[in-house]
Order: structure tokens, then sequence, then C-alpha cells
């Protein structure tokens, strides 16, 4: 009996990382596979057509997409940061409110940006070309500008706004390949799927310690699930949303608002797809006084290479990002019910495990 | 014999009510059966198929979460398919856990509220 319990103990100090119960190993096998199968967005006609994806490349970086022909998408997402800015809050012809979203993973997606105010990835490219504080152009200028290397992808358009849509899709379709690649996570989690010890071994210990608390007592998967860390939606995890002295950042309920009055949306007539098979999330999609400064639950894919973050870029470092979770304050939360967050006092150690993980992503 | 013992096997794991195929909920003798459609996962839109039992009446469907005081973030819609049938669009589970299943129905004239509790794991 006592040696049974002493090689179990053996056993136990072998493997600092501990052991694993069958509920931990589930819920960390939930955040994979990666990547994920490519489908092409039936919305879109120009999704998965090489002509389209390569007209999509070269016009992102170009800035006759932009009024003045000064600046282009790429001015704020940046090839080499991740296609981010590295600012807390994206700068055009004016300062913006929020922060620019690094792209990737964005194809099969329900919503994008920060309010989900676009419900698919072509509606989303769109906005800032026409935005007066972005590129602050239009059909119009664009069909005077682009029209020989558009109608070569797409043929003649019947009229202006479906010009600058097919180019937001052309866009769209270049984006879509835009993938994180494989991680030490994922590595990890697949060689857990395995049962291959060596595999698990690899990982860095300290990430799998701040693995242990993404998955369990931190909760944070239970918004950030799956592989691509993220469920979709949208919620409020107690950053600021007020703007200055009088405005206000209205967040995920402006973000419906403006999805239902766009002539761009699902419903409209620049879908594709005569099915509407994408379409139901924006047929079912309730305004509810609670979505009032919720923001989307960002992906957690190669967030190492993001900073800053939340929305309004105000958290500098993952290390920020864990302290607030771990003090966060209840009262900014507009929630009923046994929450999901709750202050989790984690030690400078437990911070620094929870960083090594999101690192690994 | 063999066909028999698997019949029986997946009537158990499917217990079928006399109204319909699916998963049985009753109250005070009201009795209905729900199925999801597709599998229910999180962050994917479902159907619930919905059979009642004696001419009860659908009139209201919602799904909560009891435990984090909230509820979908869409809104289902009914529609009638057939005498006592019943399908509800637009169903997402937004967070892996606890759900609940919150049927309003009318028998005659008395409305009754039926409730169902369902864990969606992944
Ligand atoms: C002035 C800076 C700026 C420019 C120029 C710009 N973006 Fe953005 N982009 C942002 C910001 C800021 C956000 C987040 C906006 C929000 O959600 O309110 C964003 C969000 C996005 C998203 C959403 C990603 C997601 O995960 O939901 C896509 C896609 C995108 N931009 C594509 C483009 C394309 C294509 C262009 C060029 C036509 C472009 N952007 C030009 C700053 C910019
Ligand atoms: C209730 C849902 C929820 C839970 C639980 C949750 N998060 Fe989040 N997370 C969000 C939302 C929503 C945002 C964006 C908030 C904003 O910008 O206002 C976010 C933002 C983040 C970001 C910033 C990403 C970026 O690109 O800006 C990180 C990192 C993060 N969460 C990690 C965690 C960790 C670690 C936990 C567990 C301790 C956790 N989250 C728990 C919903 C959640």
């Amino acid at each position: 009996m006592k040696v049974l319990a002493l090689a179990l103990l053996a056993l136990f100090v072998a493997h600092p990382a501990r052991a694993i119960d069958a509920a931990e190993r589930e819920a960390i096998l939930l955040h994979g596979p990666w990547p994920p199968e490519a489908t092409p967005d039936p919305s879109n006609r120009a999704s998965g057509d090489p002509a389209a994806i390569a007209l999509g490349q070269r016009l992102f970086f170009d800035v006759r997409l932009s009024r003045d022909l000064d600046r282009a998408c790429a001015s704020c997402h940046l090839p080499a940061q991740a296609y981010a800015d590295g600012r807390p809050r994206g700068e055009g012809l004016r300062p913006l409110d929020r922060n620019t979203i690094a792209l990737a993973n964005l194809g099969g997606r329900r919503w994008y940006g920060w309010d989900g105010r676009s419900d698919s990835l072509w509606a989303q490219s769109l906005h800032p070309i026409v935005d007066e504080r972005e590129l602050a152009a239009s059909g119009t200028l664009l069909r005077d500008r682009l029209e020989r290397e558009h109608d070569a992808v797409f043929g003649p358009a019947d009229d202006d706004e479906i010009f600058l849509v097919d180019i937001a899709k052309a866009l769209a379709a270049w984006q879509e390949t835009l993938v994180t690649p494989r991680s030490a996570f994922d590595d990890y989690r697949d060689a857990l799927e395995a049962g291959d010890a060596a595999g698990m071994a690899a990982y860095p210990v300290a990430a799998r310690r701040g693995l242990s608390l993404f998955v369990g007592r931190g909760q944070c998967a239970t918004c950030h699930f799956g592989p691509s860390f993220s469920n979709g939606e949208f919620d409020s995890v107690g950053i600021n949303y007020f703007l200055g002295p009088d405005g206000v950042d209205r967040g995920r309920h402006g973000g419906i608002a403006a999805l239902l009055a766009s002539p761009f949306n699902l419903l409209g007539r620049h879908n594709d797809d005569s099915a509407r098979t994408t379409a139901a999330p924006t047929t079912h999609v309730a305004l509810l006084h609670r979505n009032w400064g919720e923001f989307r639950v960002p992906s957690l894919r190669g967030v190492k290479a993001t900073a800053p973050y939340m929305h309004d870029g105000s958290l500098a470092t993952l290390a920020e990002v864990a302290r607030h979770y771990s003090e966060i304050d209840l009262d900014r939360l507009h929630q009923d019910g046994q929450l999901t967050l709750q202050p989790l006092h984690l030690t400078e150690a437990e911070i620094a495990d929870l960083v090594a993980f999101l690192e690994t992503l | 014999m063999k066909l028999a013992l698997a019949l029986a096997a997946g009537l158990a794991a499917t217990p079928a009510l006399a109204c319909g195929p699916g998963i049985p909920v009753s109250a005070d003798g009201l009795q209905l059966a729900y199925r999801i459609e597709p599998a229910a996962a999180v962050g994917r839109m479902v159907a619930v198929e919905v059979a009642t039992c004696d001419g009860l009446a659908l009139e209201g469907f919602d799904a909560r979460m009891p435990i984090h005081g909230h509820g979908l973030n869409y809104r289902p819609r009914i529609a009638a398919t057939g005498p006592g049938a019943y399908r509800i669009e637009g169903v997402l589970f937004h967070m892996p856990g606890p759900w609940q299943f919150v049927f309003d129905v009318r028998a005659g004239e008395t409305t009754r509220r039926l409730t169902a509790d369902l864990t969606i794991r992944r």
C-alpha cells in the first residue's frame, strides 16, 4: 500500500504539469483541430476564385481605393503587424474610436467588426472604403479608376453600387486566405488527443499551467470557445465604453442597428446566394438592452502579435489583460444571475502562466 | 432476436411519445416532444422540432441559461408545420453549459409553461 502510494507520488513529481482529468482533457480538445477546413462564402461569388483573390490582394495595398490617393487598407492593417497597426485606436483621415482588428481567420464567421455591424466579410470590407474617416471614396470614384481591372474579373457592373460591392468582394476573397498557422498549442492539443506523451512534454510547463487556468477556474473558455477561441458573440468584460465627457460607444447595440439599416446586409440584393443560406443570424438577431457596451469576443489565435488589446486598445499587454480579469470590477458589468466573470485574484505567478499560455496560441 | 434488442435499445435512447419523436417533456398530463436539428453545438444555428400531444398548441418558446441569467441573442420564430407539429427556427446556443427550454402551451382555456433542461457540451 505504502509502496503504491510512494510510486504514485514519484509519478506525480516526475510530471509537474500534473495529471489531466477527463473533463479537462475534453475541454482542451474542444480548442482544435486547427486549421479549420476552408469553405467558400456562398454570399460572395468571388470567394475562392483565384482571379478575384489576386485582384483583392493588389487592391488591399492600392491607394486608388482612397479619395485622396494617399492611403490604403494596408495603411492601418500592416502586414508586418499581423494586419493590425499596433496603435490603441485606428488613425485615418480622422481618429477612430476603436482598435484596428488584426486580419486572420475571417472565413465563415457570423459577424465582423467589434460591434458585429456586418454579417459578411465583403460588407465589412466595404465600410472603410466609404467611411469619411477612413478612405472616404465612393463607388463612382472607384469605377472611374478601376473599371478595367474590375471587369476582367467580374464583367461589367450594372451600377456604381454593384461595382463597389464587387471590389469589396474581391478584397474579402483575398482576406479569407489569411489564416494563422498551427501553433505550439495545436501541437500540444493533438498530442493530448493522440496520447503522445513525448509530444505533450514539448509544451512549456508554464503554458500548460496557464491552459488549466483558462479552461478551468478562469472560465475563459465559456466565451473564448472552440478552435478560434471565440464563440463569435458579444459580451461585456468591464472595459469602459464612454468616449470623452458626452460620447458613448454603444457597441453591439449600435452594431445591430447599423446591420439592420444597411443595404449591404445578407437580406439585401447584393447577397449572391439566392437561397440565403448564411442569412439566418441576420433574420433572427435580437436587439437587447444588454447589448449596450457589449463587444465581440475576440479570437485569441495569434494574440501575442496584436497588442494593444480590447475594443479601445486600452490594455497594452497580455499581462495587463490577465490583471484586468484577475481584479475585474463587477459593478461595471450589467449582467444578472451568477456571473461567468468573477475576480480571480491571481498571483503574479498565475498571471505569468496565463500569459505564457496565450502566447502559444 | 438481435434485431429486437437493437430496436429496444434505439427506443430507449430516444423515448418516443405517442405524439411524436424526440425528447419528451411533460407536466400535469400535458406532453410534448422536441428534437434539435441539426445536432446542437455551441455557435451553430439550429431548429427545434416540436410535436405536441392531445391538440396542445405551442404559443411561445424561449431558451435561457438560468445560472448566467441570460437568454438567447437571437429571436426564434415558431411555425406550425402540421397538426400538433411545429418548427422553431433561429436558436443559437452561444455558450456551453446548462440551458433550459421554455415552451408556452395552450390546452383549451388554460395556458401552461413546460420547461426542459439540457446541457450543451460542445
Ligand atoms: C483608418 C484605419 C483603417 C483603414 C484604412 C482600414 N481599416 Fe479595417 N479596421 C480598422 C478598425 C479600427 C477596425 C475595427 C472597426 C470596428 O469594429 O469598429 C477595422 C476592422 C476591419 C475588419 C474586421 C475584422 C474582423 O475580425 O471582424 C476587416 C475585415 C477590415 N477592417 C478590412 C479592411 C479593408 C478591406 C480595408 C480597406 C478597404 C480596411 N479595413 C481599411 C481600421 C482601418
Ligand atoms: C463573458 C465572456 C468572456 C470571458 C469569460 C472572458 N472573456 Fe476575454 N474577452 C471577452 C470580450 C467581450 C472581449 C472584448 C472586450 C472589449 O473589447 O470591450 C475580450 C477580450 C479579451 C482579450 C483581448 C483580445 C484582443 O485581441 O483585444 C484577451 C487576451 C482575453 N479576452 C482573454 C481572456 C482570458 C484569459 C479570460 C479568462 C481569465 C477571458 N478572456 C474571459 C469576453 C470574455
